[in-house]
């Protein structure tokens, strides 16, 4: 007895070394697995958070949105804006130039493949905002846009910390008033967002769909009308959207730290592939897309 | 090292594994849940929403099925006897050109042409104190009834998800504050302001008078506080309030010959003392025959304003005139106007006619919408408002349903707004 138990033959080890790893195996391959569930799972918490945020706001706005057929921009949208004049942090900016808003699946538009040029769009209108100051819901104009800045305000810039982000900013009431209700007429202030205004981080593509009646009363798609329309304006009754689908792409956290290594030169596009497809490669993999229908309550008058 | 000691490594390591794996699977349920919840919020919020847009839209429903025909006529229920203080007055009516009633237009009224409510739970749509002179009676709040919103499980047993209310508000039977240039329906003639009381005073005659530049930018009714009613005055939050009831933006009616929508004029199927007020001081202005005195003028004006609402004073009982001749051809007017004055039915018509309607065409819609927990109906989830202006416009409805109302203006509603 004493002898067996001081050692083992060639073969039990063997044996027992097959057994483990087999064991160790399937451990590790239910462990990375879990652990892929895991990140796939906060990664689409993490997006779906973002988007419901963002959603959840445009859907209020849109619902909101206040209109008078009387020749001002009470809605405008321009894509492929300066990237300069927006606050943008420009070097290394890498996010191509893809302008594709009104994609194609045989006849048939899908939003989801749009791309909206390397800005995204900039929605502006007139909205009734909850109250910030005041003690009643007043109309005011609202900014939607995607600015790349660094999330922090380290001095010199921290690259790492360079995103692509969505920003929602606000008129109050009191300077609507003052202002008047041609959105464009507010470009120049709400160009450069401030950071208290911030929406959703690694927001890397928005835009929008507008819809009228046609005479029939079903929906037509009014703006885009061709794939590299920039621009419109609800300035007349045609113009004056009664629907629109929202569109947001967002990066997960992975994603969002391989689109800062591609942009920071550390992740370079391999030797077979265009540096243009590179960054949409990663950014198409490493992102969700969230749209939503929303119904615009009130079409003036 | 012991075969044992060898044995028991082999354990660690697996139980550090298992360990890890029972941590993820712990993480994997946390994040789950949390993402759960927060769906589960959301989706609450936004089925109260939903619910509150089914009431706007039920609204507007009731609105096309019974108010679209151009020779229907419309009323506040205070025409039907409901009394200043009451929580139905300002609940809206609409009658045949015969004087058939055809229904009051909020949710969860009885079909009955005196205001009541079924028996469904009350929800407030114009809060208590929030509008009106508090120390008066003319401060209505506003009540309508939860309908609520069921559904059948596997086994036929009903589930109450929620519930949804609505309140039509006749914008008509209000003074117009702001008309804009050539829409009037007589041109030189304006329902003015009352010269009382003095806040009302104060909302009408900026607009109209004292800051007309900036009245013409004003779309919504809060933003009146920007607009000044003397040098240096502006309007208070207390002049809004006071004036909700009597004063509307713009009351916009489709012209009679269907052409085009005009602008400031008066349905006059309204108890309102102070609008009565205005109608008879802007026929002052510019009639051939007057009061003489304001006590004279002020006894004219209750007595239209408490006889249009009795039963017996040419009009179907508990309706509305009809029509603006059967207004004007009334025993009602004639004793009030001419009893104690020098003013002529005839001199009064000629001015006042085509300022008057007996139907309105722009309504204010409120409605409200709960999301309830499914496994327990007492416990309210979400609850959402919101308000839209409705307006009749010149086109067809379909199916016969006279013009076609549609929505021009909406906003969801903060508690502070209700």
């Amino acid at each position: 007895m004493k002898a067996k138990a001081r050692g083992f033959t060639l073969v039990e080890l063997l044996v027992a070394v097959v057994i483990t790893l087999v064991l160790a195996g399937i451990v590790l391959s239910v462990t990375v697995s879990t652990l892929n569930g895991w990140r796939r799972t906060q990664d689409s918490f993490t997006t779906g958070s973002q988007a419901t945020l963002v959603l959840d706001y445009l859907e209020r706005d849109l619902h909101s949105a206040v209109f008078k057929p009387d020749g001002q921009s009470w809605l405008a949208i321009d894509l492929d804006y300066p990237v300069t004049t927006h606050g943008w942090l420009s070097s290394g900016v890498s996010k191509p130039d893809v302008l594709d808003c009104l994609p194609l699946d045989g006849s048939r538009p899908m939003l989801g493949d749009a791309r909206f040029g390397r800005t995204g769009a900039w929605l502006r209108l007139v909205t009734n905002d909850a109250p910030t100051t005041s003690d009643s819901t007043l109309p005011v104009v609202v900014s939607y846009q995607v600015v790349r800045r660094a999330l922090n305000n380290a001095t010199p810039v921290d690259a790492a910390n360079v995103r692509y982000s969505l920003f929602r900013t606000v008129v109050d009431g009191a300077a609507t008033f003052s202002g008047g209700y041609h959105v464009r007429n507010y470009d120049n202030q709400l160009a450069l967002p401030d950071s208290a205004d911030l929406l959703a981080t690694n927001v890397v593509d928005f835009g929008v769909w507008l819809y009228a009646r046609d005479a029939s009363g079903r929906l037509a798609l009014i703006y885009p009308t061709q794939t590299g329309d920039v621009s419109h304006s609800a300035n007349s009754t045609a113009a004056v959207p009664v629907a629109a689908d929202v569109f947001v792409r967002i990066l997960t956290d992975e994603g969002a730290s391989m689109i800062s290594a591609i942009e920071r030169g550390i992740m370079p596009a391999p030797a077979e592939v265009n540096s243009d497809d590179w960054w949409w490669r990663i950014a198409s993999a490493h992102s969700n897309t969230f749209i939503r229908r929303v119904e615009i309550q009130g079409a003036g008058l | 090292m012991t075969a044992r000691e060898s044995r028991g490594f082999a354990l660690i390591l697996t139980l550090s594994l298992l360990a890890l794996l029972v941590l993820a699977v712990y993480g994997l349920g946390v994040l789950t849940r949390v993402g759960s919840q927060t769906a589960i919020s959301s989706s609450r919020q936004e089925t109260a929403r939903q619910n509150a847009l089914l009431g706007l839209e039920q609204a507007v429903g009731a609105l096309q099925q019974w108010a679209g025909r151009d020779d229907c006529a419309t009323a506040m229920a205070g025409i039907a006897g409901e009394p200043a203080g009451s929580q139905r007055r300002h609940w809206c009516g609409v009658w045949a050109s015969s004087g058939a009633f055809l229904g009051w237009l909020t949710s969860g009224a009885t079909t009955s042409a005196t205001p009541s409510l079924g028996s469904f739970p009350i929800v407030q749509l114009i809060a208590q104190k929030s509008v009106g002179n508090t120390s008066s009676a003319d401060n209505e709040f506003v009540d309508a009834g939860k309908i609520p919103l069921m559904i059948s499980d596997a086994s036929g047993v009903s589930i109450k998800l929620g519930s949804y209310a609505y309140w039509v508000g006749d914008e008509g039977v209000k003074m117009s504050a702001w008309v804009p240039n050539g829409s009037l329906p007589q041109p030189g003639l304006l329902i003015g302001a009352p010269s009382t009381p003095a806040n009302i005073n104060r909302m009408v005659g900026a607009f109209q008078l004292f800051d007309t530049t900036n009245a013409a930018k004003v779309i919504a009714y809060a933003q009146a506080t920007n607009l000044a009613y003397a040098a240096g005055k502006k309007l208070t939050a207390s002049n809004l309030q006071d004036s909700f009831h009597h004063v509307t933006l713009t009351h916009w009616k489709v012209a009679p010959d269907g052409s085009r929508l005009l602008a400031g004029a008066i349905n006059m199927n309204t108890t309102s003392n102070v609008v009565w007020r205005s109608i008879l001081e802007s026929y002052e202005t510019v009639g051939a025959t007057h009061f003489g005195t304001s006590t004279k003028r002020t006894s004219a004006i209750n007595a239209i304003a408490n006889g249009i609402a009795a039963t017996s004073s040419g009009k179907f009982a508990n309706g509305p005139f009809p029509n603006v001749d059967a207004f004007l051809g009334s025993a009602l007017l004639s004793s009030a106007v001419t009893g104690a004055t020098g003013i002529s039915v005839a001199d009064f018509s000629a001015v006042m006619r085509p300022m008057l309607v007996s139907r309105s065409d722009t309504f204010r819609v409120r409605a409200y919408g709960e999301a309830l927990n499914p496994l327990d109906a007492s416990k309210i989830e979400a609850t959402a408002f919101c308000e839209a202006i409705v307006q009749r416009t010149l086109a067809s409805a379909a199916d016969g349903r006279g013009r076609k109302f549609v929505v021009t203006y909406f906003r969801w509603l903060s508690g502070n707004d209700i």
